[in-house]
């Protein structure tokens, strides 16, 4: 019986410990009131290949809730292009294993655009974005995700470790057109989550 | 006067006689023309490289047949799929630059439950050879991926039964800051109602790969991955082309 007991118990801190790992998902940012921090960076706004123009809340478009984050871009076309938005806040994503957000581009602008989550971590403020970008569907909201745990490809150049994730100051969401489309307009992000 | 025209006429013939001589003698020593170096593909060819006519036959139930091997230091031990599109595209799809080229001829790419070499799904690439001419379908992911410590790079391709026979597939990878598209030196033919292995390796030195030095910063540096189908003049061929399993080995 104590044998039955102790098995049970060993049972039951494994299972603790799992649920544990594996936070429920927790949304960062929503905007369903305002911006949260967020903003076009100002060194954004000194660079001639960064092309956001303004970003203000907005209740045109929502993955969640009512409210988003609304960025105008104007992509010219003939060159790489970004538009982008950040926002700086110390973070400790140690429970989760991914982050995403959600973007959605109006049915009426072009196919083409494409998206990626950049943090910053670390002491060295080391700037580290997705090895990949997603491609955006107009009409469509399209959820940008990328795993944070060691072993995963989605960081360019990053090997994560389980400090990675742990220091996070800034998160960064860049929408790009690369030499085209051409699209002088909004797009929406919402729900900023971790999982 | 007279002499010395026969003394000269006979000066040239001994000097035509000679040239007339040396020549064979100089075909066999030197060969003919620049002396250039064999490709390195042709001499380092593969030794389990089997000819489109000879590929093997697939029992029910067997893996992937691997229509031509690439030659590798030592056997592969350990396989990491990349991507598996158990749960989705992974990224892959084909490129906006493909569609407007005239020769690539691709439709769709989707997610198909019909035939997977690995897990229950694969890509399904829906592509239309009209025949008579080069044409290719393609699907591509663009990600930064370090496979520095992989020595092989692999995919899993599959044609339904009632497709022609002439297909071929390779992998094309694209390395570096300059964005080089590097081409695997060979076509592997597919076969319909098998599962087929495109399979390069990535050793230093690998020669499976068209005018690249493979090296660590060839692996490490890569930047887009993409598998391509092709139908060089023949057969003709409107349908689906099935691909899983993208892997490294080491």
């Amino acid at each position: 019986m104590k044998r039955i007991m102790c098995v049970v118990l060993l049972a039951a801190m494994v299972l603790g410990c799992q649920v544990a790992a594996h936070a429920a998902p927790k949304v960062l940012y929503d905007f369903e009131t305002d911006l949260q921090g967020w903003e076009i960076p100002d060194w954004a706004f000194e660079q001639d290949d960064y092309v956001g123009e303004n970003v203000s809340q907005s209740k045109d478009f929502a993955s969640s809730g009512k409210g988003s984050m609304k960025v105008v871009a104007n992509f010219a076309g003939g060159a790489w292009r970004g538009a982008i938005v950040e926002v700086m806040e110390y973070m400790d994503w140690t429970p989760y294993k991914t982050v995403s957000a959600d973007l959605y581009v109006p049915a009426d602008a072009p196919v083409g655009l494409r998206a990626k989550l950049i943090l910053t971590v670390g002491d060295d403020w080391t700037w580290t974005e997705m090895s990949k970008t997603v491609k955006l569907e107009p009409g469509k909201w399209v959820t940008i995700n990328a795993n944070l745990l060691p072993g995963s490809m989605d960081w360019k150049r990053t090997n994560p470790t389980d400090e990675f994730r742990a220091d996070v100051r800034k998160l960064d969401i860049r929408v790009e057109s690369n030499k085209k489309p051409v699209y002088n307009g909004p797009v929406y992000i919402d729900n900023v989550r971790v999982e | 006067m007279l002499g010395e025209r026969n003394t000269m006429t006979i000066t040239i013939a001994k000097h035509i006689v000679a040239f007339a001589l040396i020549l064979p003698l100089s075909f066999t020593v030197a060969g003919c023309g620049k002396k250039t170096e064999q490709p390195k593909a042709v001499t380092a060819a593969p030794k389990t490289e089997v000819a489109p006519t000879a590929a093997p036959k697939m029992e029910t139930g067997e893996s992937p047949a691997q229509a031509s091997a690439p030659v590798l230091s030592k056997p592969i031990t350990e396989e990491k799929t990349l991507f598996s599109f158990e749960n989705g595209n992974d990224g892959f799809e084909i490129p906006s630059w493909a569609e407007e080229t005239p020769d690539i001829v691709g439709k769709s790419v989707t997610l198909s439950k019909s035939y997977a070499s690995n897990g229950k799904q694969s890509l399904c690439l829906v592509a239309d050879f009209p025949g008579k001419i080069w044409t290719s379908a393609l699907i591509e992911l663009e990600q930064y991926i370090d496979l520095n410590p992989y020595r092989q790079i692999a995919v899993d391709v599959y044609l339904p039964e009632n497709a022609p026979l002439g297909l071929k597939a390779k992998i094309i990878l694209t390395i570096g800051e300059d964005w080089t598209w590097t081409e695997m030196v060979r076509n592997v033919p597919l076969e319909p109602g098998k599962w087929v292995t495109i399979a390069a390796s990535l050793e230093d030195g690998s020669l499976d790969w068209k005018r690249a030095e493979v090296n660590a910063a060839f692996r490490q540096d890569i930047r887009k991955i993409v598998v391509r189908v092709e139908s060089n003049k023949r057969p003709e061929y409107s349908g689906p082309v099935y691909i899983d399993n993208i892997r490294v080995g080491k």
